[in-house]
């Protein structure tokens, strides 16, 4: 119990730290959202001075002092409400995130953990079989892999496979014509969309998975209670599950929740290259049009996302270790 | 009858450069017989004894020889056919009890596994059998439901002998067992051994470079030195008979508590490259005895009633004592 307060306490500083840092961070970069407006209507003719005042008014900005401020955001951020987005005027950034957010969890979400799953399990397999066949070509394999960067892989695949054999569509989550409704043909659509991506993200980390679980096998194989497992004569499978791999999972199970705490954040490049409408991709265009409001609401669910992940996964920790159960270090 | 017999055992260490770790060790342990294996480190005392359970791990291998365990050939048995003979026939305990459990099973899930995946019991049959075993070591059954990192090192150790001997095997392997414990603890842990002895029938191969430890607590005392037995006799003799230098050196080196003053003699010089073996005998640049002969031939392994002994010098000594 006293594990679980120490750890709510924490994750309720750490959200206060994230949110303040989230206010502040805008506020210090050159350039105001005021001027970035005004630039957007450069050169369609004249703009009256009072125009910037009344931009101002309609971004909601607050002319009160800096703590003023600071105290509005606090209060708005508890209600969910972070303000109206530049670039999709009048749209407001919680809307937005809305519309973006279910894509990139099923997309990114899915993919990782396929990759995590499939990455650790692949693992398993090479230390057990370590020096023999299946662990080189598992390890070569995942190294090559892990190592190429993604949007080129990304590119190479949309290249090969939907321009030159036209058997994925080019971009988007779902064709331009498909009515968003849940039957088997629009289904089938977005799964056909989503496979190049999600391919492409699976491809690119399964080797980070694979390899680590491979280097945790093999330290956790030179255990002394591993040798005695087998001077038990216990069964293989259950040495190489409860006594091998139980134990390599432990530092797994960290990056797997800060990975699905990413997972919020979007594949930027992903999205980016498959113009898939996701959270990665409307920070890019929130980057673009430097629209700070959205900027911060995305930033922040991203943040609020990987604190939380961690919580959980310190959580699920005490659940596969009972050297952290009792809150006693170890 | 005997419940380990090898043959001319060779255990390296590598293809390209082996290090030939064990040499042509022959030895008989009989039923229920307390064997202790005395040797200073790298001297193949431990390879021995993980050979003997058939769990020499790469780049150790068998190279020639043979070992019957309970009369059933184990240099050849495959895996499969071992796996069922395993923890009945030959247990262990291995240095560090710290290290010998599961950190995330409890110590009854541990207990339950090798009872259950050698024979069909019930959770409540093997509870029981825990208890009783761990009660044989002088531990409460109420750490059955805890996990490895409650108890202490001393727990520890005796929760793993308590392991050792739940299935009753023939044999148990110790390899150092009480090195990482103090002394307070080694003591308890002896008595344990002695008392388990009196409640179930075993034998033991006790691997320790503590000759003193061994003299207490076995029947017979091998001595191994740069992967050869040099001597091997019953414990009660060879405190006061002594015959091979090494072994008179290592009882040397050891403290004796009824003169305070005297210090114990260390060994001079370091044990031989086991990479290449010379025609030799091995312990002769260090050996105050040694004589010419020693350096241009390896003295065979000789054998007395009770004694086996391999030197040309001390030999010549048996007649006169026995």
């Amino acid at each position: 119990m006293r594990y679980f307060l120490r750890r709510v306490v924490f994750l309720v500083g750490t959200l206060w730290v994230a949110i303040t840092l989230n206010f502040l961070i805008p506020r210090l970069m050159p350039g105001s959202p005021v001027q970035a407006m005004m630039a957007k209507f450069h050169g369609r003719g004249q703009i009256n001075p009072h125009a910037a005042q009344a931009i101002r008014i309609m971004l909601g900005i607050s002319s009160g002092g800096f703590f003023h401020q600071y105290l509005q955001y606090l209060n708005q951020v508890s209600h969910f409400n972070f303000g109206v987005s530049y670039t999709y005027f009048p749209y407001s950034v919680s809307h937005m995130i809305g519309q973006a957010l279910p894509w990139t969890l099923g997309l990114v979400g899915l993919s990782t953990i396929i990759s995590f799953a499939v990455g650790t399990g692949l693992g398993i397999v090479a230390a057990w079989q370590r020096g023999r066949r299946a662990d080189g070509f598992l390890t070569t394999v995942s190294s090559f892999t892990s190592t190429f960067p993604y949007f080129w892989f990304a590119l190479a695949l949309i290249y090969g496979l939907s321009f030159i054999l036209h058997w994925f569509p080019l971009s988007g989550a779902y064709s331009g014509s498909a009515v968003p409704r849940l039957n088997f043909g629009f289904v089938w659509d977005v799964v056909r969309h989503g496979i190049l991506p999600s391919v492409t993200i699976v491809i690119s980390s399964i080797g980070g998975w694979l390899l680590s679980m491979r280097n945790n096998m093999i330290n956790t194989l030179n255990e002394d209670y591993v040798l005695l497992a087998q001077a038990k004569g216990l069964h293989e499978r259950w040495i190489a599950w409860m006594y091998v791999a139980r134990n390599a999972l432990l530092p797994n199970i960290t990056g797997f929740a800060m990975a699905i705490g990413f997972v919020v954040g979007g594949s930027l490049l992903t999205e980016i290259v498959f113009a898939y409408p996701g959270i990665g991709y409307l920070l890019y265009n929130a980057v673009i049009n430097e629209d700070f409001p959205l900027m911060q609401g995305i930033f922040l669910i991203i943040v609020v996302c990987v604190v939380l992940a961690n919580f959980v996964a310190d959580l699920a920790y005490v659940l596969f270790d009972p050297r952290v159960r009792r809150g006693t270090s170890v | 009858m005997s419940i380990v017999h090898l043959e001319h055992l060779f255990v390296d260490y590598g293809r390209l450069h082996p290090v030939h770790a064990v040499r042509d060790v022959s030895l008989t342990i009989a039923d229920n017989e307390f064997v202790g294996l005395v040797g200073e480190s790298g001297c193949g005392k431990s390879t021995l004894g993980f050979a003997i359970a058939r769990l020499e791990r790469p780049p150790a291998r068998i190279t020639a020889g043979t070992i019957a365990v309970a009369g059933q050939d184990w240099t050849t048995a495959d895996a499969r056919t071992l796996r069922p003979e395993r923890w009945t026939k030959v247990a262990m305990v291995l240095q560090s009890g710290m290290n010998a459990l599961n950190p995330i099973m409890s110590i009854e899930a541990q207990f339950r596994d090798v009872m259950m995946q050698h024979g069909e019991m019930t959770v409540e049959q093997c509870r029981r059998r825990a208890a009783e075993v761990l009660e044989m070591v002088e531990i409460p059954s109420t750490v059955l439901p805890r996990y490895p990192h409650e108890l202490s090192g001393g727990m520890k150790q005796r929760v793993a002998i308590a392991l050792a001997i739940v299935l009753r095997p023939k044999l148990i392997i110790m390899d150092e067992p009480t090195t990482a414990l103090d002394m307070v603890v080694q003591r308890q842990i002896l008595e344990n051994l002695k008392q388990l002895r009196r409640e179930q029938a075993f034998a033991l191969l006790f691997i320790s470079h503590d000759l003193g430890l061994e003299l207490e607590l076995v029947d017979r005392v091998l001595v191994m030195y740069a992967g050869e037995i040099v001597e091997s006799q019953p414990a009660r003799t060879m405190l006061d008979h002594p015959f091979h230098p090494y072994t008179r050196a290592l009882l040397r080196a050891l403290p004796d508590p009824e003169t305070p003053y005297a210090e114990p003699e260390g060994i001079p010089g370091m044990p031989p490259d086991l990479h290449e073996i010379p025609q030799a005998c091995l312990f002769a640049p260090r050996c105050p005895l040694a004589e010419p002969e020693c350096l241009e031939a390896a003295p065979p392994l000789k054998s007395f009633s009770e004694l086996t002994l391999r030197c040309r010098v001390t030999e010549r000594e048996v007649q006169h004592v026995s």
